[in-house]
């Protein structure tokens, strides 16, 4: 039940950011862009935890996969430092104007170093020319990103 | 206990005929070494002098006893030797530089370091109050202490003396002391088992020893010079700081505490008149080595210790010119002087594995674990020091002038000085962690951290002062305003602090993550200096000599303090403690003292009391922690009284000369611990008794001090969520036996 209500609000989140479609410079470069950058809010259900502001970049390597780029996220208030984070070779799929991506059990890193305990699970998101959003679990710990798309290129 | 006290008040005595000691003898100058050349009574400040006989009736064997006798200045004694806190006016600070400065025989002494120390054949105190920065330069904003001894050229023929006390813990002291032919040679040697006992132990924590003397060489080349020259030596060895839990109120700490201090003091004095000129000439090298250890967690729990050594080359030059008058109504003095202070400080602090664990390891893995349940970081090391290393240079220059005019009744005085001191810091603080981060890490990593770097500041102070005052026979009425500052500089007690949050950061950064639990307010070396105080005194106050043998001094005061600094503790498990500059204070106070002499037929006497009240708080005070606008300043009592009153009686017969009896009390508090104010020691009142038996060549004295056993406290902190306090002494009982001839 847990998983089902976790996807629903995937899917919300999905449209909303599909939704979100003003006026943008990045609409023009978004169709040959390889790198993009978006700043929002992460949030931690099972923490009660959000933080704003966290820098996210999605790096494309080709047309079929991705690296996603987390710059100092923590995710819990209690925790001490923040943590660049990888997750590397994301299968993805480019079309006009959106890209969508999604994987299971990938290995990401943290601080340049592989971190196999946190294997991630379930991750699904979008980059369109104004968002970029995305729902996975770090080692069961389920993680949700919000952010608006600021630069393409 | 209780039978060894009747002990010692019971002790027998040798019997021999009264004669006058030197102090006796001494000419009743009111003025020598002093900067300031006219007649204490006819001073445009207050000023309380204490002479030889004064301080044998109070039993004042130290510079800290001897303040206990004027109205608004407070030396507690806690700590250690090293300990020398002043506060004076509502003025002071625990650490780095004092509000007064201590002037022996006209050499200043430059670090307050050397303030405490055991007393040897000194004539005279004067406590001047007020700011005396123009003539008196750097750390004099709340006064002077002078100290002035025996000098060989006071004594007719010779004198010799010697002493022997035995009093509460075992504390033995001894003197002994020659002077003339121009020469004078004096030795002193004491030790106590000490008062405050260490639960973790069993054993007394504050035993210690002491030991000092000199060497002076007094002479008159010709009819205008007079040289003194001499050499001071004292050394200190003891446990230090019994601070005890304030709940539990038990000092209970594992590693061992104390201080020990070695100072030598050379110096050349020269005093040149003729045709009404005067002409003072000083010069001082001052050595100081001193070895401090500390427990720094004050608990059995073995967290982390600190051990501070200090080697301090330093000397001092000052010359002043006092001129004939030109004309009846004008006179003028100019000076000049210059210091410079130069120390090599080491300062490690050591964490030991619990220290780790809870004051580095405990918060960031218990926060690292709220994402990162099975991670954390570890820290391999046994023991962590933080090595830090400092050399220290204070150097400065200054010159003054002033000038008085009289006008009748009334005398005018303006005097300036300008100083100039340059600081500097030359820094080395570093550590070995080896560290292992489980979410990113297979193996321990080994990480040195460093912290090198140079600062430098340079301070101009203009330091004026105006005074006016109107005499009669009876009372002289005065009002004046006066600048007065406290040096700048930089407080390495804090670079442990700024050390551990560079370790930290520099972990994170060696791991790729970005640290969030650092201070940001101490990781910057910047955070170390401390900027001058400014101070200005604002005070009306008047001299009264109604009758023969009684004087009367009252004034009240005003002061504002700009950049005032406080020593404040870093807020969390930090260590170490800060000066901080507090934006504005002021002080409104108000002090009376009262002196009568006399002597009818075979009775004589002696009345001396003082009062002062000094309400001390912040304008604007605000650490970016707490807001303390209109909080007392802490550790400055707001009263100080205290009231001496000594009766004897001239028997005249070879079994017993004279006999005289002193009854004394002081009262000192409330005194607030903290700028939030909601901890202080109240008003309390401690109560002392001294019992005189003369003879020819022989004095016998039975003394006690806090007959009523009251217990207050004299010191108390915060640190590591800790409260701490030291208790002051208890009641104490002595004999001493002094001979001269």
């Amino acid at each position: 039940m847990k998983k089902f209500t976790f996807f629903l609000v995937l899917a919300a989140m999905m449209v909303a950011c599909k939704s979100n479609d003003p006026d943008s410079s990045n609409k023009k470069n978004f169709d040959s862009a390889t790198e993009f950058t978006a700043y929002g809010l992460i949030s931690v259900p099972g923490q009660q935890f959000m933080k704003d502001s966290v820098r996210v970049v999605a790096e494309l390597k080709g047309d079929t996969a991705l690296d996603l780029y987390l710059y100092e996220v923590t995710f819990s208030s209690r925790m001490p430092v923040t943590i660049d984070m990888v997750i590397p070779d994301i299968p993805c799929e480019r079309t006009t104007q959106l890209i969508t991506f999604a994987g299971e059990d990938i290995e990401p890193t943290m601080g340049g170093n592989p971190v196999p305990k946190y294997i991630t699970t379930g991750l699904a998101g979008i980059v369109t020319p104004d968002s970029l959003c995305f729902a996975t679990a770090f080692g069961g710990m389920e993680c949700i990103y919000q952010g608006l798309c600021v630069m393409t290129r | 206990m209780r039978y060894r006290v009747l002990f010692i008040v019971w002790l027998s005595c040798i019997v021999f005929a009264y004669a006058e000691t030197v102090m006796d003898t001494l000419p009743d100058v009111e003025v020598s070494v002093s900067r300031i050349a006219e007649p204490v009574v006819r001073q445009q400040m207050q000023v309380s002098v204490l002479d030889a006989r004064m301080m044998e009736a109070a039993v004042v064997t130290t510079p800290k006893e001897a303040a206990s006798l004027a109205p608004n200045i407070y030396m507690p004694d806690y700590g250690s030797a090293m300990t020398s806190s002043i506060y004076v006016r509502g003025l002071g600070s625990r650490i780095n530089e004092s509000v007064m400065g201590v002037v022996v025989d006209g050499v200043p002494l430059l670090d307050k370091n050397m303030y405490d120390y055991t007393l040897q054949d000194v004539k005279r105190i004067e406590l001047l109050r007020g700011p005396q920065g123009a003539l008196y330069g750097r750390n004099s904003p709340g006064g002077i202490m002078e100290i002035r001894t025996i000098q060989p050229l006071d004594v007719n023929d010779y004198v010799v003396r010697a002493r022997v006390g035995y009093s509460s813990a075992n504390t033995v002291q001894a003197q002994a002391s020659f002077y003339g032919g121009g020469w004078g040679i004096a030795a002193r040697y004491g030790r106590t088992d000490g008062f405050y006992r260490n639960a973790f132990n069993g054993r007394k924590i504050d035993s210690g020893q002491q030991a000092g003397g000199r060497v002076v060489y007094d002479c008159r080349p010709n009819d205008y010079w007079r040289v003194t020259s001499s050499v001071t030596a004292d050394w200190v060895e003891q446990g230090a700081f019994p601070y005890a839990d304030a709940r539990s109120g038990v000092i209970d700490f594992n590693r061992s505490s104390g201080y020990e201090r070695l100072a030598l003091l050379p110096s050349v004095r020269a005093e040149y008149m003729h045709q009404g000129y005067r002409l003072l000439l000083s010069g001082s090298y001052q050595f100081m080595h001193d070895d401090m250890r500390m427990d720094q967690d004050y608990t059995r729990a073995d967290i982390f210790t600190l051990r501070q050594t200090q080697r301090q080359h330093n000397a001092s030059f000052d010359a002043i010119l006092y001129a004939p008058k030109p004309v009846e109504w004008y006179e003028w003095t100019v000076g000049v002087s210059g210091i410079i202070k130069t120390n090599r400080m080491s300062a490690p602090v050591t964490f030991m594995r619990e220290g780790i664990e809870t004051l580095i390891l405990a918060n960031a893995n218990n926060g690292i674990r709220t994402a990162f349940p099975t991670d954390s970081i570890s820290i391999r090391n046994t023991v962590l020091p933080i090595r830090s290393r400092f050399q220290l240079l204070n150097a400065g220059v200054a010159a003054y002038h002033q000038s008085h005019f009289r006008v009748r009744n009334w005398h005018f005085n303006a005097s300036v000085r300008i100083d100039y001191e340059n600081a500097r810091m030359r820094y080395t603080s570093e550590a070995d962690v080896d560290y292992l981060f489980t979410l990113m890490m297979n193996d321990y990593k080994t990480l040195h951290t460093r912290i090198h770097g140079v600062k430098e500041a340079h301070y101009v102070q203009v330091l004026p002062r105006v005074a006016v005052s109107y005499e009669s026979d009876i009372v002289t009425v005065y009002g004046y305003v006066a600048e007065g500052f406290k040096a700048g500089g930089y407080n390495p007690q804090m670079f442990s602090t700024v050390t551990q949050n560079r370790v930290m950061t520099d972990m994170a950064a060696d791991m790729g993550i970005h640290l969030q639990m650092a201070d940001p307010r101490f990781t910057d070396v910047a955070v170390t200096e401390y900027r001058p105080q400014t101070d200005w005194t604002f005070e009306l106050g008047a001299h009264l000599t109604p009758v023969e043998g009684l004087k009367i001094d009252v004034a009240a005061f005003h002061i504002r303090s700009y950049n005032q600094q406080v020593t404040v503790f870093p807020t969390g498990k930090t260590t170490g403690r800060m000066m901080a500059n507090a934006a504005r204070s002021r002080v409104w106070g108000a002090e009376a003292a009262l002196h009568y002499r006399w002597s009818h037929n075979r009775w004589f006497g002696l009345l001396h009391a003082a009062y002062g009240f000094a309400d001390a708080r912040f304008i604007r005070f605000n650490d970016g922690i707490g807001d303390y606008s209109n909080h007392f300043i802490p550790y400055a009592p707001q009263h100080t009284a205290h009231a001496m009153c000594n009766a004897g009686y001239r028997v005249g017969h070879k079994a017993l000369q004279a006999v005289s009896l002193t009854l004394k009390g002081d009262g000192i508090g409330r005194i607030w611990w903290n700028e939030q104010n909601d901890r202080s020691q109240p008003l309390y009142g401690l109560l002392g008794a001294t019992l005189t038996l003369e003879w020819k060549y022989v004095q016998l004295q039975l003394w006690a001090r806090n007959l009523t056993d009251t217990r207050y406290d004299v010191f108390y902190f915060r640190s590591m969520d800790n409260d701490f306090l030291q208790r002051g002494r208890p009641r104490e009982m002595g004999i001493e036996v002094k001979v001269e001839f």
